[in-house]
């Protein structure tokens, strides 16, 4: 099997606001290794969440591809590309992005949901339950399976998102500044848990603008004028 | 399966949905609502027009009639016995209708009818009123005024009273010390004006029979001005002096106010025998039941309401028939009465009332008749409510032969000496249970063509003329003006539903909209864990169509139960304010708001309402499919 999960080359990426043209990637290249514990660092505006959204597929670049396991994702179609997310990749963002109508179950749970069709799901409805059920209890949060997104701290959200982002069973974790929105302690945790999942062989891609939260990774590369510069 | 999940999730966590199923729910109620009582009021109007006619008729087209009818008729019967039931000629022409003794007139439509035949062939004989209650009493024939009688005072109460009377003249004449045994007993007309006055206040009008408390039966002033008038002159002869109890009241002594009371209330009026009680308006309503007349059979009898007072005569000991013979007319229910807000009727007719019908006869050309209008004495015998408000305001009914014979239809003698066909306007025929209607009127056709072809020779220019204009119809057929009026009304209706059906689509595109507006980053997080374009649109058209179904449920649900209770709310309503009544019987012919709900218009609103919520839902669902993850996710 390949070493190597995901390759980015050459990426370009310009937004237009007007006449005014943002140009925040230009030739960004990168790559990431199975098992990695990978660190993004650049200054706030250089870009990195925007790298990492084309990493992720949820958006796509002006020039440049991305490989997945030597597929490259923007030559498929847009279903290809949800396919992508739902399956290989696992999402955290800053502001957690949970689903406020749902209990914490529920919005770890909804990928799976999202992964399978009406009658697919009853049958595996239970399987998913007791995943989800077990994800939760690992990032600790089993006391408030049945609360709301509203019901908890920053810190706990987060680790309902990562929860939610595990629950596919992702080749492939996409983190943009976890941390960011936390107090040191929270932070602290939330690293933890990402170590210890890294630790247990997932491969995690991690944004941030902090040199303290980049000294934990196993590799650090840094974004500047829309270039990856490794360090 | 998470499209699922998130619409039911979203359809009863949000507000906002309750609004969007509140509105679809209100349209589809009130579609519900006015197509049931469209729809009530359609078929309520079929069935009564089919009560009206019989199931084929053949018109003559003009005013004069068709001859040879009788020829016809006869043919049917022999010709095609497994296809007419019964058949029964019907002229309709107009009139002035007139109630000399109160100079009412009206505009009128005279129909002559062989009563029997013709209740065989339709519904007409269940809305004759008295016939209803006194069964076989009504017809057309010559007919004289009935007239109640009352028997003379039994010989018992006769002595009390005069026993009294003589006392009251004993007592004057012991106050003025000069006794003397009564020279005279009361005479009989005073005592008659007694019994007028018993009969009438307390015995006609029951008022011992209801009042519990029985009363003192104290004699009104005037029937005491003449007592004491009599006594005075009785008087007068042995004592002159005493003439000055003019203030002093009357009153009956005990004994014979115990007497009358045991008496009274067993008073009966008695009527003709084969009129029983048919002249009695008990209620004055349509629900009185026979059971309710037996039991008040003494009771109501017209006097002092109106120009009914004749049909009592105290002059009468005996029932009886008084008066000269006329023949009898069936009038139509709201051309004499008014209904009341209750939709009953005050008829202050009595049976026998005189009435008048001006006719003009047409010559078999239609050219007025040398003899010029003639005037028609009719004597009520029964006034007739179909039930349509146009029938029944219009129409009066007399004898058929008499009503040919005074519109100079019935043979004439030519100046050549033969004579003319008798004529009628209209042939109702009845055809066999199970015949198919255009069927029977195809085979009537037929018929009638084959009747036409083989017409003999003495056949006139004019015969052959008005032969040619008869047309054969069913009762639909004739309908057809009308219900095609209610059912173009009803198209009328689709439309203004079909406007309230895109106001509840835009409701429900706005209310979707801002709904895909609020939840821009949820559509944006769906997307980030795999959800397609596609699946995020069908999320927002099962949301919508979910509206739809729940607001439908909830609709028709409240629609039927208003529908059902439609009648109570308007009694509701008047008794809050009787300008609040919406229905009024006397505009739209029936007394209740008639209404249906049907199964296939719930069906079909359900429909409508779940495909109008999808069509408002599918404008922000596309967009919400169109949703770019990266712009929804970039801020908190
Ligand atoms: N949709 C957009 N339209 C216009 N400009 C954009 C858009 N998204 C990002 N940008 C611009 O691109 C640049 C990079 O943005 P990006 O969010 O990737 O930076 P970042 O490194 O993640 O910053 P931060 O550390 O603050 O999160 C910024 O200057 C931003 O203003
Ligand atoms: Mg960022």
């Amino acid at each position: 099997m390949n070493k190597t999960i995901l390759r980015a080359r050459n990426l370009f990426k310009a937004y237009h606001m007007g006449k005014a043209v943002v140009r925040v990637l230009r030739g960004a290249s990168l790559h990431a290794e199975r098992g990695e514990f990978l660190v993004v660092m650049g200054a706030s505006g250089s870009g990195k969440s925007t790298l990492l959204h084309l990493l992720g597929a949820l958006d796509v670049p002006d020039k440049g591809s991305v490989e997945f396991c030597d597929r490259d994702l923007f030559l498929n179609g847009a279903a290809a590309r949800s396919r992508y997310r739902n399956h290989e990749v696992g999402f955290v963002f800053q502001f957690y992005h949970l689903l406020p109508e749902l209990s914490v179950l529920a919005n770890v749970a909804l990928p799976r949901l999202v992964t399978h069709g009406v009658i697919q799901w009853f049958a595996a409805r239970r399987e998913a339950r007791d995943q989800a059920k077990a994800i939760i209890e690992r990032v600790g949060l089993t006391k408030r399976i049945r609360h709301r997104p509203n019901e908890l701290s920053g810190g706990e959200l987060q680790r309902v998102a990562i929860a939610r982002a595990l629950i596919n069973k992702p080749s492939l974790l996409l983190a943009d500044e976890p941390t960011g929105n936390l107090d040191a302690a929270s932070g602290k945790e939330i690293l933890e848990l990402l170590e210890e999942l890294n630790r247990d062989g997932q491969t995690i891609i991690m944004v941030t603008h902090d040199a303290q939260v980049a000294a934990r990774a196993h590799r650090r590369v840094q974004l500047e004028e829309g270039r990856i510069r490794t360090k | 399966m998470y499209k699922w999940f998130m619409a039911w999730r979203y359809l009863h966590t949000k507000l906002i949905a309750v609004f969007a199923v509140l509105a679809v729910a209100l349209c589809v109620a009130m579609v519900l609502v006015v197509m049931s009582v469209m729809g009530g009021f359609l078929d309520m109007i079929k069935e009564r027009s089919r009560g009206l006619l019989s199931d084929i008729v053949m018109d003559a087209g003009t005013l004069q009639g068709w001859p040879f009818y009788e020829e016809f008729a006869q043919r049917l019967h022999e010709n095609l016995p497994d296809v007419v039931e019964a058949s029964t000629p019907v002229i309709y022409n107009y009139a002035v209708f007139r109630v000399p003794e109160v100079s009412y007139t009206k505009p009128a439509q005279v129909v002559g009818i062989r009563l029997k035949e013709y209740i065989a062939v339709n519904d007409f004989g269940k809305g004759l009123y008295y016939e209803r209650y006194y069964p076989g009493t009504t017809h057309l024939g010559p007919q004289k005024q009935p007239l109640a009688g009352l028997p003379p005072l039994p010989d018992e109460l006769k002595g009390a009273i005069r026993t009294w009377l003589q006392e009251e003249c004993a007592a004057r004449r012991k106050t003025a010390e000069t006794y003397e045994a009564p020279r005279r007993s009361a005479p009989d007309d005073l005592l008659e004006t007694i019994r007028v006055w018993l009969e009438i206040e307390w015995s006609m009008l029951g008022k011992l029979a209801e009042d519990d408390e029985s009363p003192d039966i104290t004699l009104p002033v005037e029937l005491q001005d003449v007592i004491k008038q009599w006594l005075r002159a009785e008087c007068s002869a042995a004592d002159a002096t005493k003439e000055d109890d003019q203030e002093q009241t009357l009153t009956l002594p005990d004994g014979l106010q115990a007497l009358l009371r045991t008496w009274l209330p067993g008073r009966r009026i008695t009527l003709p025998d084969d009129l029983r009680n048919a002249n009695i308006r008990w209620r004055n309503d349509d629900n009185t039941t026979p059971e309710d007349i037996a039991a008040y059979d003494r009771l109501p009898f017209v006097l002092g309401w109106g120009p009914g007072d004749r049909v009592f005569d105290f002059t009468y000991d005996q029932p009886g028939y008084d008066g000269l013979e006329f023949p009898g007319v069936i009038v139509g229910c709201d051309l004499i009465y008014q209904r009341g807000r209750d939709g009953t009727y005050k008829r202050s007719y009595p049976r026998g009332t005189m009435m008048a019908l001006t006719l003009v006869p047409l010559t078999a050309s239609g050219n007025i008749n040398v003899e010029g209008p003639v005037r028609v004495p009719v004597r009520y015998a029964d006034d007739s409510r179909t039930g349509v408000y146009d029938k029944d305001s219009l129409c009066v009914y007399v004898d058929f032969e008499m009503l040919q014979h005074k519109l100079a239809m019935d043979p004439q003698e030519l100046v050549d000496g033969r004579k003319t066909k008798p004529r009628t306007t209209q042939l109702l025929v009845d055809l066999q249970n199970g015949i198919d209607l255009l069927a029977g009127r195809e085979a009537i056709e037929t018929e009638w063509d084959q009747f036409l072809a083989s017409q003999p020779s003495e056949v006139t220019d004019v015969e052959e003329r008005l032969l040619s204009y008869v047309e054969v119809n069913t009762w639909e057929d004739l309908q057809r003006p009308f219900i095609a009026a209610v059912e173009k009304e009803k198209v009328l209706m689709a439309i203004i539903l079909a406007i309230i059906c895109f106001v509840a689509v835009m409701l429900i595109g706005c209310i979707f909209y801002m709904i895909v507006q609020k939840k821009t980053r949820d559509i944006g997080v769906l997307k980030a864990l795999g959800a397609t374009g596609p699946g995020v649109a069908g999320l927002f058209i099962i949301y919508g169509a979910s509206v739809g179904v729940v607001g439908s449920v909830l609709g028709n649900s409240f629609g039927a139960l208003f529908v059902h209770y439609i009648n109570d709310f308007q009694d509701f309503l008047i008794s809050l304010d009787p300008q609040l009544q919406v229905w009024n019987p006397e505009v739209y012919t029936f007394d209740r708001i008639p209404s249906a709900v049907k199964r296939l218009d719930v069906l079909g609103i359900s429909l409508v309402a779940v495909l109008s919520s999808i069509l408002g839902s599918l404008i922000p669902a596309v967009l919400a499919g169109r949703v770019w993850p990266v712009q929804a996710l970039r801020y908190e």
